[in-house]
């Protein structure tokens, strides 16, 4: 203390009351400076007191450090020393060693502990250790999900493939009930399916229906000359053929043995006669080659027309007649010398 | 220097179990202090008081470069390396290592240590007395990043203080 300006001099002897008066003066100021939200200025009396400003600086500093804490400012440097800074540093440290421990916690980092902060560090670490053991407790939880959604997906997709093979082979049996496996026709069983329905729309709606029945000339001769083989790929030869020359719309089946017949929705006789013929001419000029040998095979072919009535009675009759008058006009063509195509005529047959 | 007397090497540490098998391997932190202490008095008789603080500024450096390449293999990142460190420090009886901040991108760290192995319960001398945790945190730092840090403690026992507080700034 270098001085206290005012009335007393160092020479002057201070009576009790007033070093009271000084005392209290002194307390009351910093009293003042660590109560009131506007700390007030060094008296000016005591303003000289080089160890009263350093006192007064140091109060404002440890005001400001705990103002700035209590608002969530860690940041703030507490530039005096001593124990009471000291001790405040280290709560900050503290603080702000948690801050940092918080954000890698929050960044996935559930390492952390806490171990300097009592009661607060307990709980702080319960909560940290809680969240710990939830999370993974979400991702195992997730992970099952996600397992079992893979399982579902997996099931899902074994269904498909069973679905899938089932409507193939459902598929593959419907073709094989209703296909020839030789040759890729119809069956017989299909054509008059399918002929009971066209004869049920031609008549529905007086549209033309025809048919073509054919067989193949001197079939059996073949097959004891260049053996079943031979005779099979004639008729495979036979088919592939009639393929070619029908349209989408026509059915075109293997009747039995070497017999085929084409029917033809919506189409007149004299339509079908130049199929016929057209088909006839094509098998006669194609050769199947058996081991080198070239084997060259004719037809015989009957065509009718449908001519069946409208009543009920008629109509189930009329399918057998239709094929029948079909084959008939065959017969006639074999008789006549086969390689030919005859036309079915109402009571007379003619070649 | 042609040809050096004291590079540093684990080996020169010797095999303590073996040599002690009676007074073991830990001795008193006293002892440590005497050392280091009765260091800095010639050693500051002979140089200077820099070149003092230079020299255990350094040694910490190495001692910190050293101790990396035996505690640490593979570490993957900044959180495997703090954890890995608070761990060694503390059961190593040196002191109790905190992070307050980090920021990697810019390579500026404030980290402390409480219950220093050089400074605790010191009495206050006016000054920060850690030099050589400085060079320890450095080597450390540089070690695990692969940089140049300069690191100043702001905030030591011997002012006062707590904890030791230090600063690290990478300077290349």
């Amino acid at each position: 203390m270098k001085g206290i300006p005012g009335s007393l001099h160092r020479s002057q002897k201070m009576t009790s009351q007033q070093e009271h008066d000084i005392v209290d003066a002194l307390s009351k100021f910093l009293l003042d400076t660590m109560m009131f939200a506007n700390p007030p200025q060094i008296p000016e009396r005591f303003a000289a007191v080089e160890s009263l400003q350093a006192l007064h600086a140091y109060l404002l500093t440890l005001r400001d450090f705990l103002n700035a804490a209590s608002n969530g400012d860690l940041s703030r440097q507490v530039s005096c020393k001593g124990y009471l800074a000291g001790t405040l540093k280290t709560l900050q440290a503290n603080l702000r060693h948690i801050t940092w421990q918080t954000k890698m916690i929050a960044a996935g980092d559930f390492s952390h502990r806490i171990e300097f902060m009592g009661e607060f560090s307990r709980s702080f670490n319960a909560m940290v250790t809680q969240l710990d053991q939830t999370l993974k407790e979400l991702v195992r939880k997730e992970t099952k999900l996600s397992q079992a959604n893979d399982e579902l997906l997996n099931e899902i997709s074994v269904r498909k493939q069973t679905e899938a093979a089932l409507l193939d082979r459902e598929e593959t049996l419907r073709r094989l009930a209703i296909m020839d496996s030789l040759t890729g026709l119809y069956n017989r069983g299909h054509f008059n399916k399918t002929a009971d329905a066209e004869i049920s729309r031609a008549i529905r709606y007086a549209l033309p229906l025809s048919v073509i029945m054919f067989d193949i000339d001197f079939f059996k001769r073949i097959n004891d000359t260049f053996g079943h083989t031979a005779g099979d790929m004639v008729l495979q030869m036979v088919a592939n053929t009639t393929k070619q020359m029908v349209r989408a719309n026509d059915l075109a089946a293997r009747y039995g043995g070497e017999e085929f017949v084409i029917l033809l929705p919506e189409t007149q006789m004299k339509e079908a006669v130049a199929v016929a013929e057209r088909l006839r001419k094509r098998i006669e000029d194609t050769v199947v080659e058996k081991d080198e040998t070239p084997i060259r095979v004719t037809a015989s072919f009957g065509v009718s027309d449908y001519r069946g009535g409208e009543d009920v009675k008629s109509r189930e009759k009329s399918l057998s007649e239709f094929v029948n008058n079909a084959d008939q006009a065959l017969y006639v063509s074999k008789n006549a010398g086969r390689n030919r195509v005859t036309v079915y005529e109402q009571e007379v047959p003619l070649q | 220097m042609s040809e050096r007397k004291y590079k540093f090497s684990w080996e020169l540490l010797g095999d303590i179990a073996l040599g002690r098998p009676n007074l073991g391997t830990n001795t008193s932190l006293e002892v440590y202090r005497l050392m280091q202490f009765t260091f800095r008095d010639i050693m500051e008789q002979h140089l200077g008081t820099a070149k003092t603080d230079q020299i255990f500024y350094e040694a910490g450096k190495l001692a910190g470069t050293e101790f990396y390449k035996k505690i640490f293999v593979n570490v993957k990142d900044f959180n495997e390396f703090v954890e890995g460190l608070q761990k060694t420090l503390r059961e190593l009886g040196i002191g109790i290592l905190r992070i307050e901040e980090a920021d990697m991108e810019k390579g500026s760290y404030i980290l402390t240590v409480s219950e220093d192995l050089d400074c605790s319960g010191l009495p206050e001398l006016g000054y920060e007395i850690c030099t050589y945790d400085e060079g320890f945190i450095s080597g450390l730092l540089e070690s695990f990043t692969g940089s140049e840090f300069k690191v100043k403690e702001v905030d030591c026992w011997c002012t006062g203080d707590r904890t030791c507080r230090f600063t690290a700034e990478k300077i290349n």
